[in-house]
């Protein structure tokens, strides 16, 4: 009984993988042959919404000035913008940089939080409370957007539909080291390949938390952000979509942000993703099942997004599952392709995708030289699935123990000086 | 596991000797562990070399001053010339100059260009030009006065300070750019972007990608035309209590008509095609996953956002952009904004313009523009 079982679970994964692989097969074909949508960026109007930007810092010093100096240059009519640099409990000398900006420039008035939970989703909860306007532009403290950037993402709630929208990150520091690379290898494929061939297909872009937007009224009706939450970019994405709004993704708003330049800060970085994009899971998977305004594609779609954070759980305790089976003597019922094929179908087109999005978002960039480092994802890959795992269990940690706060763990910046 | 080698090996096991058997196996258990240790290491080998002399370790590049101007390519070309030239007040003449790359720039006080001449460097006039039928030039070209452009001309780029008029059949391969209004005659093809400061008037037959004009319109223009009163401009309602869409916008179901004395209080999203009839209006943004049609003497007083195609009905006004994945087509007296303020036509496959049309602001296809006064109206 418990060899059937184990041999089922291990069909089980298979069968994920291959759903996996079909969906980023699809992806991929769709932007390489595929209708592309049209996203916003070409209506000019000059009736534009009014703009709150928000850029949460904590102990931001590296970058806190290169980032607003980079938001002021951004074209966007001043009577219709503020800019609220969130200092959420900094020891450093963010608050001074801040207070500094804002005594030359009207538009930018920062923020002070010492009091209360740290973190982001608390730390935009008071900011929501204070900002003039009904549209939010959220960007991290290490990034720097074009001078377009602010107009062509706040364009799109025009569109009375739309509830969020989300601009591509473009890493700026890839000359650092081959973690950056891969990394800008990895964006590459998530942003060119994955969430355009979404906007496309009409299923279920992400907001990613930064380089993005969402309307104000929104995020308060929910109840503002969730603060038991490390990914409250993705919650508010289901919590929109489940509610019948739409984001639309804006591959044209690119904007420079800095990655981790060591695996140390990266590995704690996916972990906090992972323990936030699971906990996001388990709150929304009924409700994106039972939700009226979803078609059978979105909802599809959305279940896949949900459970993308499961997928290397289920692929650790597969080849558990697998060698258990091997030392059964058990392996040689189950046909051995079947255990080659999940393996090599994750490695090859699963989460990471790196021979179809990834090199596909390459040729589309026109860059070429740099799909050579594609083998090395695989040592990022198996550091992926063990943090990952580790971030799964940690969310589940969290429902089953009802937390009612997680810490926020601040990802280090590098930046010695400016990239740009 | 010595058997199995054998069996692996080239020559058959029994043509070998005990000895012999255990050399070769030995060389071919080693061959096969380089084979494999290759078969790992291959792989990473491009990337070894990328590491290690890196060709494409530069960030993906951002344009950090991108801003949308739909003059930029007119703007761009005068202020390199001018940088290039630096206000140079010497006499006429031809003068070498580095842009891009090191060009020839003919430099006139009047240019006058004969029929079915062909001109290889770019003309810099410092006052009116006048340029005949079917002369050609490869090259850019630049009017700081009036510029008149003869039948069946073809150029690379115009640029013009003054007022323009362009001709029957004139073809324009990259970009013409206008200070002043222009006309463009029957049948030209404006390229890949077309702009005026003041009216830009195209005659039927025109073809086109991107236009901007204050407005652009077509032939037999009759001015503006009052719209109703306007909603304020994207309002949304100061409560928070709200939970779903519904609350924000309409949400409707399928096919929706829309006639006279039918208001709503809220943007509209249509889930298949919207009609609006005949003098109705309707006073929101609205957003349809279907096509949507606007029946003759109908307004739309919001933005219209559209997966399908778009059809503005004879006379029938839109205040706001009319957005389209399909297409659009404006039928004879349509309008698209008002004066004062700037709007978008996007349609994606195509956008058609019939006579008397108007758009305060830009139009934009990835597809095919044209102007048709006659037939399909």
């Amino acid at each position: 009984m418990v060899v059937l079982i184990l041999k089922l679970y291990v069909l089980l994964v298979v069968l994920i993988m291959a759903i996996y692989a079909t969906r980023h097969y699809r992806f991929t074909v769709n932007r390489l042959v595929g209708e592309q949508r049209l996203y916003y960026q070409d209506l000019i109007d000059s009736e534009l919404p009014r703009i709150s930007v928000l850029v949460p810092m904590h102990d931001e010093e590296k970058v806190a000035r290169q980032s607003l100096e980079a938001i002021l240059r951004c074209e966007y009519p001043r009577e219709l913008l503020e800019i609220i640099p969130i200092n959420d409990h900094s020891t450093d000398r963010t608050a001074a940089i801040l207070d500094e900006m804002a005594a030359g420039h009207d538009v930018i008035k920062p923020l002070h939080r010492h009091e209360g939970q740290r973190g982001k989703p608390a730390a935009l909860n008071d900011a929501l409370l204070v900002a003039f306007a009904d549209v939010i532009i959220v960007f991290d403290a290490d990034y720097l957007p074009a001078r377009g950037s602010l107009r062509d993402l706040a364009i799109s709630f025009k569109d009375p539909e739309v509830g969020a929208v989300m601009g591509r990150v473009v890493p700026v520091n890839t000359r650092a080291n081959l973690l950056t690379r891969l990394l800008d290898l990895e964006r590459s494929g998530g942003y060119q390949v994955d969430q355009q061939a979404r906007h496309n297909l009409h299923l279920m872009p992400q907001y990613g938390g930064t380089v993005g937007g969402f309307r104000r009224d929104l995020a308060l009706s929910f109840g503002g952000f969730d603060q038991r939450v490390l990914a409250e970019d993705t919650d508010l994405t289901y919590r929109l979509f489940i509610n019948g709004w739409k984001v639309v993704y804006a591959n044209r708003v690119e904007c420079f942000e800095e990655v981790p330049e060591t695996w140390e800060v990266r590995s704690r970085q996916i972990r906090r993703w992972s323990r936030g994009h699971n906990y996001v899971m388990f709150k929304h998977f009924g409700g994106l099942l039972r939700s009226p305004y979803l078609t059978r594609a979105e909802k599809l779609d959305g279940l896949l997004l949900l459970t993308i954070y499961l997928v290397p759980v289920f692929l650790l305790t597969g080849i558990l599952d697998s060698v258990a089976l091997f030392f059964l003597g058990e392996m040689q019922i189950i046909d051995s392709v079947l255990v080659f094929l999940f393996v090599a179908t994750y490695n090859s087109f699963g989460n990471f995708a790196p021979f179809y999005q990834i090199g596909t978002a390459s040729l589309l960039d026109g860059v070429t030289h740099r799909i050579r480092l594609l083998p090395f994802l695989m040592f990022y890959f198996l550091m992926n699935i063990w943090t990952i795992t580790h971030g799964f269990f940690q969310a589940l940690g969290d429902r089953f123990w009802r937390r009612k706060r997680a810490e926020w763990d601040k990802t280090k910046r590098f930046r010695k000086e400016a990239p740009v | 596991m010595k058997r199995r080698l054998a069996g692996l090996a080239l020559l058959p096991a029994t043509a070998v000797t005990a000895g012999a058997a255990t050399h070769t196996l030995s060389v071919e258990a080693a061959l096969l562990l380089v084979a494999f240790g290759l078969l790992i290491v291959l792989p990473f080998v491009p990337g070894l070399i990328e590491v290690w002399r890196p060709r494409d370790r530069y960030p993906l590049p951002v344009d950090m001053n991108y801003t949308k101007d739909p003059r930029y390519l007119g703007r761009s070309a005068r202020a390199l010339l001018a940088a290039a030239l630096r206000d140079d007040q010497g006499p006429p003449g031809r003068r070498t100059v580095t842009l891009s790359k090191v060009e020839a720039v003919e430099v006139h006080d009047r240019l006058d260009v004969s029929a079915g001449a062909n001109l290889t460097a770019i003309q810099l006039a410092r006052g009116a030009m006048v340029v005949g039928d079917r002369a050609t030039c490869d090259r850019d070209i630049y009017a700081r006065a009036g510029a008149r452009i003869g039948e069946g001309a073809v150029l690379r780029s115009l640029a013009c300070d003054g007022r323009a008029a362009l001709g029957r059949g004139v073809t324009i391969a990259r970009w013409l750019d206008v200070e002043g209004d222009a006309h463009v005659g029957p049948q030209s093809d404006l390229g890949a972007s077309a702009a005026a400061a003041g009216f830009l008037e195209l005659a039927d037959g025109v073809t086109f990608e991107r236009l901007w004009g204050s407005p652009v319109r077509t032939t037999g223009y009759l001015g503006p035309r009052e719209l109703p009163a306007a909603p304020a401009p994207f309002a949304l309602p100061d409560v928070l209590e709200i939970r779903d869409i519904e609350d924000l916008a309409s949400l409707h179901r399928g096919d929706l008509v829309v006639g006279p004395g039918e208001t709503f209080d809220r943007p509209l999203v249509v889930k298949g095609d919207l009609r609006i009839e005949t003098d109705a209006v309707v006073d929101r943004t609205v957003k349809v996953y279907g096509d949507l049609t606007l029946e003759p003497g109908a307004r739309l007083l919001g933005d219209a956002f559209v997966e399908g195609a778009v059809i503005v009905g004879e006379g029938a006004a839109v205040r706001g952009c009319v957005f389209s994945q399909d297409s659009v087509e404006l039928r004879r007296g349509a309008r698209v904004g008002t004066p004062g303020l700037v709007k978008t036509v996007v349609g994606k496959h195509s956008v058609t313009l019939a006579g008397d049309v108007a758009v305060h602001g830009y139009v934009l296809t990835d597809g095919r523009g044209s102007v048709r006064c006659r037939g399909s109206d």
